[in-house]
């Protein structure tokens, strides 16, 4: 049994590094938060003001939604992979 | 917090007698002129704010007036705090080449530390920087600095596109994305920052304002001093707590700011 093990336990010690993933930085939350806030103050006010003159009040909740998914797709793009 | 304590002090209001906690309002963030000359206010604030300034332009005068290789007495501390704001803060957002924004970043850090830390020096008892002005004036200096190298350095144009146009978007997505991002980058940005400080500030100063009048309020010669005890205890609990959040928020402030000029000097990628 520990005859099978070592040759894998060896091995273990030669493996490649793994890119290091980039560390985490303080403004990270920070960038998020003011991305989603602004999704959401964006697309929410759009869908408020069109709501508020067709009287569709959906809209409002609905463009909140719209914000918010849009900035998480944004957040994927500015954050995550720069 | 001691001109309100002063005031509860001399009404003498304790449990028991017939009169309700007297709990902290906005009102204890307004103070009395201590002078006025025609309509200008001066006030406790500013006498702290002007205090400060005093503070972090004689402490590194003292400190680096006659710099020594090898630092003693006060230039060790100034090292210090230099090579914490150069190390925790400058070096990762703007790396070896943005050294020269080592002086501007650590006045602002020490600047607004010693701000915060007022909120419980004893006598003090107050951070400025739990009034709105004085943190929006200081992001509207950060703001201002940061557009302006922006346009500086990579033209109008350019600095549009990189506070709007996020790399390697499809195009399609472009007109729904880029409102976002410059909504985002050009008003959130200072707003959030002003905010984050003044609100935290304003907080933890109210936060100690109600247990430092509870230990007062709850004061009786009996066996209810327990209570008062209980809220004197948490009172300093909370002033270690502050003293760990007055340090974060100072160092989240300059840490931002200085990711802020590190994005105006070249484009994210």
């Amino acid at each position: 049994m520990s005859a099978r093990l070592k040759p894998d336990l060896r091995r273990g010690n030669h493996q490649p590094q793994l890119p290091e993933a980039p560390p985490a930085r303080e403004q990270d939350g920070w960038l998020i938060f003011s991305y989603m806030l602004g999704g959401m103050i964006l697309y929410g006010g759009i869908g408020w003001l069109i709501g508020h003159w067709t009287g569709i009040t959906i809209l409002f909740p609905l463009g909140m939604i719209l914000g918010i998914a849009l900035s998480i797709v944004l957040i994927a793009f500015r954050v995550t992979r720069s | 917090m001691n001109h309100v304590l002063a005031a509860h002090a001399a009404s003498s209001c304790h449990i028991f007698s017939g009169c309700g906690y007297p709990s902290p309002t906005i009102q204890d963030f307004y103070f009395r002129p201590l002078f006025t000359i025609g309509d200008f206010r001066f006030d406790k604030p500013m006498l702290l704010v002007l205090l400060s300034t005093l503070i972090v332009l004689v402490f590194f005068w003292a400190a680096f007036r006659k710099p020594q290789l090898v630092p003693r007495g006060v230039q060790n501390i100034g090292e210090l705090g230099i090579l914490f704001v150069r190390d925790q803060v400058l070096r990762p957002q703007l790396g070896k080449k943005g050294d020269s924004w080592l002086p501007f970043l650590s006045a602002l850090f020490f600047f607004i530390w010693i701000n915060n830390i007022f909120g419980v020096i004893p006598i003090l008892y107050f951070p400025a920087t739990s009034r709105f002005a004085y943190p929006a004036i200081l992001t509207a200096m950060v703001w201002v600095l940061y557009m302006g190298i922006g346009i500086r350095k990579q033209g109008p144009l350019g600095y549009l596109k990189n506070l709007s146009v996020p790399s390697g978007a499809p195009w399609w997505i472009l007109p729904l994305l880029a409102p976002i991002d410059f909504l985002s980058n050009v008003f959130i940005r200072p707003f959030t920052l002003s905010v984050r400080l003044w609100a935290n500030m304003l907080a933890g100063h109210v936060l100690l304002l109600v247990f430092a009048m509870a230990t007062w309020y709850l004061l009786t010669w009996s066996y209810e001093l327990v209570f008062s005890a209980a809220s004197f205890a948490v009172l300093i609990a909370i002033t270690g707590l502050e003293l760990l959040i007055q340090l974060l928020q100072a160092f989240i402030f300059t840490v931002l700011t200085a990711f802020y000029i590190s994005g105006a000097y070249e484009p994210a990628h």
